[in-house]
């Protein structure tokens, strides 16, 4: 320094550009601010993404698991209407023959099995048998063997053997 | 260079240097962006009354200071109360009897100190109150300025700085500052002026006879003399008493500068004596042996000056023109932009 005096201040921006200055900052400052905000967003979007990918992968992973157990299910439900089917069926068919059976005639004891149905009971005379009951049960059945013991009353102890057509073929298969 | 600097370089800035003299103010526009100069101007107004600016150097001050936003005024300071010493001590200041509390001070390269008085500084801070003043500067920083600029002369010198108004002296040795003072070139007067007064107005006749053969008059009138050896000698009009009169005053104010220089050469020689006596006898300073001179011109020296010290002293003078001017805006420029 060579001088008596120090120079005045005289600064490298006017009053005019300090206030566009400050303006400028402000708005620079509210444009970052945005900027922030729209980056959290956007970085809170993909994590979201990212985890509701993961969830779409679970979710096709329990579709998948829920498909089969439909199917499974699907299965029972129609093994469950065929038990359904067959019981109804069965129920039918006793009614039938419940229906068939003759006044004359006591059954002791039936064996139905899924092919063949053994009757066992007791009847006044052979011919009542052979009249009231043995023709349902040869029109259901393609083959029905009855076999009679006397008993000391006079009535006669019946064993009647019936078996389906069906059954039979599978049989001779 | 830091930042801030950095930006001013590509904003222009305007430097003007002052020198106030008795009659005149000259001034130097420097207009510097990008370390180039894009604009100069130098000018010069005569002053109607002294210390003081006319209206037209203040109008010229505020419209320069209009155009530029960044403008830095320069002032040279050529008051007399000022001086320079060796060392930058404060008790210096009592060795060489000069009031610490009522003079601005500047240590130059930790070596010597310039100082000035707060009410030489005032004074021209207060004279150019409407366009504020950035920098007042000495005429001994000009002048070491100067010396730095040189090649540095190993002996002992003597270097003067003549502005016309202040006459600046320094002795240094080497790289160091021994001796400085100033001497006003306006103050005193010389009992011969006052003499050749008295006769001039005795008897003005003679007197101005004699003037009119040193300032070259006769020449004037000699060819006068050729135009009337070619003209018919009837057709020419003899100049009126009016004309003798115009011409009598401007021999006499010829005359009156003529002694004025003269005065001055004296003044200037009994200066340097009484220096360099004061230089060799004061135990304030140290002792060495002036051997050259140089002599910083701005306004120029007279050859007798010259003459004196080469014939008289038998020292060994170099004169060389310098622009106090550009200094002062070179040494602004520096402070503001390096």
């Amino acid at each position: 320094m060579y001088s008596f005096i120090k120079p005045y201040e005289k600064p490298l921006i006017g009053y005019v550009f300090r206030i566009w200055f400050f303006f400028t900052i402000i708005t620079l400052i509210i444009l970052l601010g945005f900027d922030m905000i729209l980056g959290y967003k956007i970085n809170s979007f993909e994590k979201s993404i990212i985890s509701n990918n993961k969830k779409q992968t679970q979710f096709l992973v329990d579709i998948e698991t829920f498909k089969k157990k439909i199917k499974l299910l699907n299965k029972e439900k129609s093994f469950a209407k065929n038990v359904e089917t067959s019981n109804k069926l069965l129920e039918e068919s006793l009614k039938n023959f419940f229906e068939l059976i003759p006044e004359q005639i006591t059954l002791n004891k039936i064996i139905i099995d899924k092919n063949s149905l053994t009757i066992f009971g007791i009847t006044p005379s052979k011919d009542i048998y052979n009249l009231l009951l043995a023709p349902p049960l040869k029109s259901i059945f393609s083959k029905s063997v009855v076999d009679f013991y006397l008993q000391d009353n006079g009535w006669y102890r019946f064993v009647s053997k019936n078996e389906s057509k069906i059954v039979k073929k599978e049989d001779n298969n | 260079m830091n930042l801030s600097k950095k930006i001013k370089s590509f904003i222009p800035h305007q430097f003007i240097a002052v020198i106030l003299s008795k009659d005149d103010c000259h001034i130097k526009i420097d207009v510097v962006k990008r370390d180039k100069i894009i604009k100069e101007d130098e000018t010069t107004f005569i002053l109607e009354k002294e210390d003081s600016l006319t209206s037209d150097v203040q109008e010229y001050f505020s419209n320069a200071v209009k155009k530029y936003k960044h403008t830095y005024i320069s002032v040279f300071l050529n008051s007399l109360g000022q001086g320079a010493f060796s060392g930058c001590e404060n008790e210096r200041f009592s060795t060489f009897n000069v009031d610490i509390n009522n003079v601005k001070k500047l240590c130059i390269d930790g070596d010597w100190t310039v100082y000035a008085s707060n009410i030489d500084v005032n004074w021209i801070k207060k004279l150019f109150h409407k366009s504020a003043v950035d920098f007042i500067y000495s005429p001994f920083v000009i002048l070491y300025r100067f010396i730095e600029e040189e090649r540095k002369k190993k002996e002992t010198t003597l270097y003067i700085l003549n502005e016309g108004k202040i006459l600046t002296v320094i002795i240094m040795k080497e790289n160091r500052f021994l001796y400085g003072s100033s001497l006003s070139l306006e103050l005193e007067k010389d009992p011969l002026i006052d003499e050749i007064d008295s006769i001039d107005s005795e008897s003005s006749d003679s007197i101005m006879l004699d003037d009119l053969e040193a300032d070259g008059m006769f020449d004037d009138i000699e060819k006068l003399d050729e135009i009337s050896d070619f003209e018919d000698i009837d057709n020419t009009t003899m100049p009126d008493k009016a004309d003798i009169d115009a011409m009598m005053k401007e021999g006499e104010l010829n005359s009156e500068k003529f002694l004025d220089i003269n005065n001055q050469s004296k003044q200037i020689i009994n200066y340097l004596k009484s220096s360099l006596k004061e230089f060799y006898e004061s135990s304030l300073y140290e002792s060495s042996f002036v051997q050259s001179v140089e002599i910083f011109e701005y306004a120029s020296i007279n050859y007798e000056v010259v003459d004196y010290l080469e014939k008289e002293l038998l020292l060994d003078v170099e004169v060389k023109k310098v622009d106090i001017l550009k200094m002062i805006n070179e040494l602004s420029k520096e402070e503001i932009l390096h």
